[in-house]
């Protein structure tokens, strides 16, 4: 069976290389005619994907532990759901998952209303950039990195799933941002293939959905692995500028990016060429993240396994960043409108693009320092977490300031409502002040605050002075996901630099004041399965007097894993939230208990759920991407 | 419209159309050769175990554990699974420096000089690992497991079969109730004999 699996990814490589050959000379020859024979054997190629992806599948659910990946990733005792979920747990996996995804969107595309208006010639060039990747992606599964590698002497049980990953938000993380990486594939083709045809519809209309639900998609992912590290790791934060972390921030930056200048074209057609290279880049740069994380390049830092798929994946990228600016060179220069003032709305969305490439440049920079280093330092070391916040914080809080600016300018230039866009910088001005006169330190989180502010004032104003837009789809999906930002930024400006927290060994009886709060010990419970052991330490919160709640660390030792792993406990609270970890108990002594107060932590997940799910309101239909003018 | 339309025309007739359908071909060709090449070299089948890379999820754990380590720097459970992570895979000289750092938080860990000794004796650094072994049965006694690696160092790295002989009869005199390993003892000791 398992060869089965091997021969369909085989033949749907086969398939897609023949169909791309075939692509090619039509190309050349400027024929279009076997663009029907491209698309049947894609879908077929999909199909195989399919059968191969469903075998693995089957495999991790009656848990045949013939096969190596199934055995390395799964044990008997593994809920079914984590089961699962180990499709994605592994390298070969993953890749696996990513192609299907990417294999599946390639199959939406084709069947939709979009692909159905484009020119022919434009198919054609789709599936000439579109079908190498996928058979690039077939060739890591069936050679480096192959899922179905059967075992001749098969265990009796499966070695199980890492503690630290059985979690929602690590369940769902990885094929979240996987998702989101498959998705940038349709924009990054299409813009090439219709830059190629001179497709007469525009190409930043036609991938308009899949840029927003892509963007959505990755958002989701990186916060949802932010959560994950706030809720698994047990340190208090949700963010520490780790390379894996970085690899998939990276491409959104650029996707980013893309989603606003993307904009300036479909209303005025201006910035072609940048929106033809943006949508290459984070394509090319959510590769980057895969090498990042599978190559070992950041080994310096942390020793990742190299999977063999590093010299290939950085292949790939140098090809296609050659093949995307060889496509964008080559068109036209003088053609394109040309943009508005700085102080215009057009203006504004420009800069917020270089402040997102000088993100990406240094989140870029940091994360491969080791390697670049290596040129000069005999030991090279990584960059420390000091370095991106000294940096990133405050770009970050300068683009909620230009969040807090934009709407109020028009999008030729000038104020539309002069008096009205004062409040905002007002506001962002009195909290600064405030800030300063009770002598708040560090400033950048008073700005953080201030510029958060300003962008609520600013919405709040806006909603106000154009109630009709309100009911809008397009305003709650922009200005909405502005605010999500907004609140983000808050949540980060006051719960990193203001979080307090206390380490103390306990016996059951005793408490602790802190942070004015009562904290007592009442006891140890225990729970055991066969597959895990839970010590839960049982503490009493109050405040003043009055019961809060309880907060419940606890200490597990798994199956398989010899090291007990913690699990935190929290006391949710728009305010200050309470974080409970303990290090190791003794008998029925916590050593020691650490408790954190972290202000204002859940408005950072307040905001992310929505600026995973407000962008999705932008989905246009398909009336409203053809009718839609440059002036609208 | 009209700017659309404008921009669109532009486009009709593009240059280095033929180079850029060049290099995709040249592309499908090569991922089309290296299939061959990639494709005879993996097996198909594998003997379990023989896996050394790090896994997918224990890369993903590497990261937060470090995190971990970089906020809170005594915290010896971070470095424990960081150390056994390493051992895993075989990286013995990551392994031996997060076990050295666990040891450093709590010396008393018999286990993590279990597991350091180990990691030093497969990159040869025996006398280290005898001071780890050492240092066990200086704790516990009849801890027969260290008299059991002390007797293969002995004989196998150090060649000194006599100490290695005296190390294996330690073991079996502390009365070791693995069946396995009291065979093993026997089979080294006959081996010399």
């Amino acid at each position: 069976m398992y060869l089965a699996a091997h021969g369909a990814m085989l033949v749907a490589m086969l398939l897609s290389i023949l169909a791309a050959g075939l692509a090619c000379v039509e190309a050349w020859t400027g024929n279009e005619k076997g663009v029907p024979w491209l698309e049947r054997l894609n879908m077929s190629a999909f199909i195989l994907v399919t059968i191969a992806s469903g075998i693995l599948l089957q495999a991790l659910i009656s848990r045949d532990f013939s096969l190596d990946y199934v055995a390395q990733y799964t044990d008997s005792t593994l809920p079914i759901f984590y089961t699962i979920t180990a499709f994605w747990a592994g390298q070969a996996g993953s890749l696996l998952f990513w192609t299907l995804v990417m294999s599946l969107a390639s199959v939406m595309f084709l069947f939709s209303d979009t692909y159905q208006e484009i020119a022919p010639r434009t198919r054609l060039y789709f599936w000439m950039f579109f079908l190498p990747l996928q058979a690039f992606f077939l060739l890591l599964l069936t050679g480096m990195s192959n899922p179905f590698v059967v075992l001749a002497n098969p265990p009796v049980d499966g070695k199980g799933l890492n503690p630290l990953l059985r979690n929602i938000g690590m369940v769902l993380h990885p094929p979240l941002l996987f998702v989101g990486y498959a998705g940038f594939t349709i924009p990054a083709c299409l813009a090439l293939a219709s830059t190629m045809a001179g497709e007469r519809k525009s190409w930043v209309e036609a991938a308009h959905n899949w840029n927003v639900t892509s963007w959505a998609l990755l958002t989701s992912g990186i916060l949802l692995g932010g959560w994950w590290a706030y809720m698994e790791l047990g340190w208090g934060g949700y963010w520490a500028w780790d390379p894996v972390e970085n690899a998939s921030l990276i491409p959104w930056f650029s996707a980013t990016a893309l989603l606003h200048t993307a904009m300036i074209e479909r209303r005025f057609g201006a910035l072609p060429r940048t929106n033809v290279f943006l949508a290459c880049l984070t394509l090319l740069l959510c590769i980057f993240a895969t090498y990042l994380v599978r190559s070992g390049v950041v080994e310096s830092l942390h020793a990742f396994g190299e999977g063999g798929v590093g010299r290939p994946l950085i292949l790939a990228i140098s090809f296609g960043v050659a093949v995307s600016l060889a496509v964008a060179s080559a068109m036209p220069r003088a053609k394109a409108a040309s943009l508005a003032v700085l102080g215009s709305r057009q203006g504004m969305i420009v800069l917020l693009v270089w402040l997102l490439v000088a993100l990406a440049v240094v989140v870029l920079l940091g994360t491969i320092w080791p390697v670049i280093s290596q040129l000069w330092e005999s030991k090279p070391k990584g960059v420390n977490q000091g370095f991106y916040n000294t940096i990133c914080l405050p770009l970050f809080t300068g683009m909620a300031m230009l969040l807090a600016v934009a709407p109020w300018l028009g999008w030729r230039g000038g104020l539309w409502k002069p008096k009205v866009a004062l409040i905002p910088v007002a506001a962002w001005a009195s909290v600064v002040g405030v800030g300063v006169g009770l002598g708040i330190k560090p400033m950048l989180a008073v700005a953080g605050v201030g510029a958060a502010a300003a962008v609520l004032v600013s919405l709040v104003l806006l909603a106000i002075v154009t109630p009709k837009a309100l009911r809008t789809r397009a305003f709650l999906s922009s200005h909405g996901s502005h605010m999500a930002f907004a609140l983000i930024v808050l949540g980060v400006a006051v719960s990193g630099p203001f979080q307090t927290s206390r380490e103390i060994p306990l016996s059951p009886g005793e408490g602790f004041s802190f942070g004015g709060y009562d904290f007592k010990y009442t006891g140890l419970r225990n729970e055991k399965s066969i597959e895990v052991s839970i010590d839960e330490a049982v503490i009493e919160v109050s405040k003043d007097g009055k019961r809060l709640g309880e907060l419940t660390p606890q200490r597990r030792v798994y199956r398989n894993y010899d090291h007990p792993n913690s699990e935190v406990s929290t006391l949710f609270s728009l305010g200050e939230e309470l974080y409970a970890t303990i290090h190791d108990i003794e008998g029925e002594r916590v050593q020691p208990l650490k408790v954190t107060i972290n202000p204002m932590v859940n408005w950072v997940w307040i905001g992310s759920l929505g600026i995973c799910l407000l962008p999705l309101l932008a989905w246009r239909s398909r009336r409203a991407q053809g009718g839609q003018t440059h002036e609208e | 419209m009209k700017n659309r339309t404008k921009t669109v025309a532009a486009y009709a007739e593009f240059p280095m159309r033929k180079l850029i359908v060049g290099m995709m071909a040249v592309a499908i060709a090569a991922i089309f050769l290296t299939s061959f090449i990639t494709g005879a070299n993996v097996p198909l089948e594998r003997q379990a175990g023989a896996k050394k890379s790090m896994k997918s999820d224990e890369m993903a754990a590497v990261p937060a554990l470090m995190s971990r380590v970089q906020n809170n720097p005594k915290d010896e459970e971070a470095f424990l699974e960081l150390a056994e992570l390493f051992s895993r895979t075989e990286n013995w000289d990551k392994s031996i420096f997060f076990w050295t750092k666990a040891l450093e938080l709590n010396p008393d860990n018999l286990g993590g000089h279990y597991h350091r000794a180990y990691s030093l004796v497969e990159l040869q650094r025996y006398e280290e690992a005898i001071a780890d072994y050492e240092f066990i049965l200086k704790a516990k006694p009849d801890a027969y497991q260290a008299h059991y690696y002390l007797g293969v160092i002995n004989k196998h790295g150090l060649k000194k079969p006599d100490v290695a002989k005296k190390h294996f009869q330690q073991a079996l005199a502390a009365n070791p109730k693995d069946n396995e390993l009291v065979a093993e003892i026997n089979k080294e000791l006959s081996d010399m004999k």
